[in-house]
């Protein structure tokens, strides 16, 4: 496979057509992902709508101007996520009921992106569309959501970060995992797979087990497994039927810490390569000139938007991508994460990766060492998903005026002339036409002063008290 | 990498009760206590890292002010020790800890 083209846009902002949400919208068009969607075609946006309290997911702004301008072109979009795998006891997105909710806490509603917001895999996650992988690298079947499985066109609309298990949370895993059902999650995350699966390569230590009395919490062993699997006898022991775990992550959370279990990195290796299969089955379903893939890296946290915190970004703002290319663009993305300087800070300085060249993510969002942040990457180059080799297309900002308030583009005067004079703000008539209540002269000066202030009740000399007048950016090369 | 600070603390406690037995308890302490989570699974991730490289500095930093028997500075070196120790062994809980 030669080289794909990713279209790229940095991350500065400084007028209405450098917003990102602008750029997103031009690295869209300049890409070609335009040409995708036809006159009633039905758009699928995939994004990420955040777990319940992360504060690190796409604003739902992408996606609504991303919606409008679907709508443009004459396309019907619907914004999307599915159900998840139930990776922890307390997860806010297992079921259709659950992630609707949390979208719409997160902002994803009809009403704030103009078109509907739909849990693609139905009400459990099971309503899905079987898609036949002779060409994957593991998964030889994947089970994609149906309502993306049924659309046009894919748009796959990804906020670019870490993962704990993935490594990357990329545009790979946007579809490889937030593409599949439920079901299709279990795949990928190797259920019931006789080496890599959680039932197969993990340890079990009930030995560890200190019997429900000397366990206060000990209903949790129990209750964080949704298939039953976990029972303390009559005995008093812990056991685990490890033969039939379809690998829901949930039980990680809870008997790792405890020493009861040891999760296997060969699981977490094994889902990285699935990744790259499931997202291929993805665009099978879809049509494989029918996806396109916007990648924004920005608020990179190390963690995935499915766990309920985020943390410091580790590396500043890398940009908007844009490319038909799913291995291509994360390559780029992982590739200016390791070109960029990291976080002060952040996980990746924690971990003294935060040099240009360190791999932040295998560093800072890798849950176990070893891992590698491009083995979805090189997966997806292996079995012809995509190219890991790409041309970087600088794209130039748009007209501005593309991206003014599309409502009413008239100047104020226009707009608001007539209505200031049967409204008027501005109260001529009163103080001689000065309008308000104020002092003629006061001391501005005293008010930007440094001064020393109490803190935790002792008296802090202020900050370093510099003449205002010598505030002017400093030149490095002085 | 906690072998590293255990055994780091053992050659701080060694012989420490002569100069002052409170710290050479502390530091037989901290050992105890790391031997007892040692093998919890926390160490085979990799966010067990920065906080016990922490220690390890701040337990090598302890054992070189021993070495030179430089006691006014080896007390705040030992709290800083203490520390660390201890924010190692809140974090091997991993309370609270999503993993994906």
């Amino acid at each position: 496979m030669g080289q794909s083209k990713v279209y790229y846009m940095d991350a500065h902002s400084e007028s209405t057509e450098t917003s990102l949400v602008s750029k997103m919208l031009t690295v869209f068009d300049a890409a070609g992902l335009d040409e995708l969607v036809k006159p009633h075609d039905i758009v699928a946006i995939k994004v990420h709508c955040g777990e319940w309290n992360n504060s690190a997911y796409l604003r739902p702004v992408y996606a609504r101007a991303l919606a409008d301008r679907i709508k443009e072109l004459g396309g019907r979009p619907f914004v999307c996520d599915t159900t998840t795998s139930t990776y922890s006891p307390w997860g806010s997105r297992s079921s259709e009921l659950d992630i609707v909710l949390t979208a719409e806490r997160n902002g994803y509603s009809s009403a704030t992106l103009g078109c509907p917001f739909i849990c693609a895999d139905g009400f459990i996650g099971t309503s899905d569309y079987r898609v036949d992988l002779p060409e994957g690298y593991l998964l030889k079947e994947a089970y994609v959501a149906q309502a993306i499985a049924a659309a046009d066109v894919l748009i796959a609309l990804t906020h670019f970060k870490g993962h704990g298990m993935g490594v990357i949370g990329g545009a790979l895993k946007n579809l490889g995992i937030g593409a599949q059902s439920k079901r299709g999650k279990l795949n990928v995350h190797m259920g019931g797979h006789p080496n890599y699966g959680y039932g197969a390569a993990a340890k079990f230590h009930p030995e560890r087990f200190k019997g429900k009395a000397e366990t206060p919490d000990w209903e949790i062993l129990e209750d964080c497994c949704p298939f039953n699997l976990y029972h303390i006898n009559e005995n008093d022991e812990l056991e685990w039927e490890r033969e039939r775990c379809a690998t829901c992550l949930g039980c990680f959370g809870v008997m790792g810490p405890r020493g009861l279990a040891e999760v296997p990195p060969v699981n977490f290796d094994a889902v990285d390569v699935a990744i790259a299969d499931a997202c291929l089955g993805v665009e099978k379903a879809v049509g494989r000139s029918k996806v396109g893939y916007i990648n924004m890296a920005i608020d990179v946290s190390p963690r995935c938007d499915c766990a309920n915190h985020a943390d410091i970004p580790i590396v500043p703002h890398l940009g908007v991508f844009a490319s038909k290319d799913a291995v291509a663009i994360d390559m780029a993305c992982v590739d200016a994460a390791r070109q960029s300087v990291g976080m002060p800070g952040s996980a990746a300085e924690l971990m003294e990766a935060h040099h240009p060249g360190d791999a932040k993510f295998e560093a800072a969002a890798a849950t176990f060492h070893g891992q590698s942040e491009v083995a979805s990457i090189n997966t997806g180059h292996e079995i012809g998903l995509g190219s890991r080799d790409y041309e970087l297309v600088d794209v130039a900002p748009a007209d501005g005026e593309k991206y003014r308030f599309p409502y009413d583009r008239r100047p104020s005067r226009q707009r608001f002339g007539e209505r200031f004079e049967k409204f008027q703000p501005f109260p001529y008539d009163r103080h001689d036409g000065r309008g308000f209540s104020r002092h003629d002269e006061v001391d501005l000066e005293a008010m930007k002063k440094h001064y020393p202030h109490y803190v935790n009740g002792e008296l802090s000399n202020g900050h370093a008290e510099v003449p205002l007048e010598e505030l002017v950016p400093a030149d490095d090369n002085d | 990498m906690l072998d590293e600070a255990i055994a780091t603390c053992r050659q701080i406690a060694d012989g420490l009760g002569v100069q002052n037995q409170a710290w050479e308890d502390s530091v037989v302490e901290i050992v105890e206590k790391f031997d007892e989570v040692s093998d919890t699974f926390f160490f085979k991730t990799m966010p067990s890292i920065p906080v016990t490289r922490n220690c390890n500095r701040a337990a090598s930093a302890a054992l070189e002010l021993k070495s030179a028997q430089d006691w006014d500075s080896f007390g705040p070196a030992l709290e800083e020790l203490i520390a660390n120790a201890q924010n190692v062994i809140d974090k091997a809980g991993m309370r609270g800890t999503t993993l994906t």
